[in-house]
């Protein structure tokens, strides 16, 4: 018996999306690892990226000391957003 | 009948502490539209900040020369048959004013400069310098921990300021840049009430209080 072989199998990629909340007050631009641009207008704005974009976002921060007082490594700009789940 | 030894007066005297604060609170500004973070707690008192995602509160960094000041309407009351009898007084604002010499990021010094709002990409930000919006109001949260071991503080809170007047950068020659000029002035917020309309002053202290 003959195997059969199948032609040009198509597989379906299926894009997640990672929602991410701005913390920072400003208008945000960057660009991710696919070259897919994102852009957040201000502070708790929500933006869905690229699940392959996500860790490089998350590990964003403006890295400085902080002053006067005040313990910091700098200010990180996004957080994973959980959206509300109505019952 | 006790003796006046040091010219006390008698019967029921209150008197002031020997306490003595030195240098400058911590200056922190939220926007207005946040909500306070006791609002209003179980005395009635409106204060505190919380930042959120939308309102993060902002510290503004190296101050100095602080000052806490108001701005007063006053008048005499004028008798031509006695002369001045009474001043009556209105309080008009409350003003922070302070040099500042931290620029970075240009998204808080935005705030301070009246600026527009920052824009950030890799490797670069930017505001730009245009009209001012005047429609843009802040709650204001300044506690000075005067007791290092206990924590005791005490704490201003403005309720609905705004940065006005003139700002100047002092690029010195030997020194640091400098911001001069900054007033942050506090107007009356007439969803508080009536006698907490600028603001509210709380002190934390144990031992004493």
């Amino acid at each position: 018996m003959k195997p059969v072989v199948a032609d040009n199998p198509q597989t379906t990629k299926i894009n997640t999306t990672v929602a991410l909340q701005s913390l920072f007050p400003a208008h945000l631009k960057y660009i991710g690892l696919s070259g897919q641009e994102y852009q957040w207008k201000q502070a708790g704005d929500v933006v869905h990226v690229n699940e392959e974009d996500a860790p490089t976002l998350l590990s964003k921060k403006h890295k400085h000391r902080g002053c006067c007082g005040v313990y910091s490594e700098g200010n990180v700009l996004f957080q994973l957003y959980k959206e509300a789940v109505n019952a | 009948m006790p003796s006046l030894v040091t010219g006390t007066p008698l019967g029921n005297v209150v008197t002031q502490e020997d306490l003595y604060l030195e240098g400058a609170p911590v200056i922190v500004i939220q926007d207005y539209n946040a909500a306070l973070l006791k609002n209003p707690d179980a005395d009635g008192y409106y204060w505190g900040l919380s930042g959120t995602s939308t309102y993060p509160a902002k510290i503004i960094g190296c101050v100095e020369d602080v000052s806490l000041t108001e701005g007063l309407t006053m008048n005499d009351v004028r008798c031509d048959t006695d002369g001045v009898k009474d001043t009556v007084q209105r309080r008009d604002y409350v003003d922070f004013i302070m040099t500042i010499k931290s620029l970075f990021p240009l998204s808080v010094a935005a705030d301070f400069l009246n600026l527009s709002t920052a824009t950030v990409v890799t490797d670069m930000e930017k505001v730009g310098i245009g009209a001012i919006n005047n429609n843009k109001s802040y709650h204001v949260y300044a506690p000075k921990v005067y007791d290092e071991d206990t924590g005791d503080l005490l704490i201003f809170n403005l309720h609905k300021a705004k940065f006005v007047d003139a700002w100047t950068i002092e690029m010195r020659y030997g020194d640091n840049w400098a911001v001069t000029g900054v007033k942050l002035r506090a107007y009356a917020d007439t969803t508080k009430p009536s006698a907490q309309k600028f603001g509210v002053i709380v002190r934390q202290d144990p031992s004493v209080l």
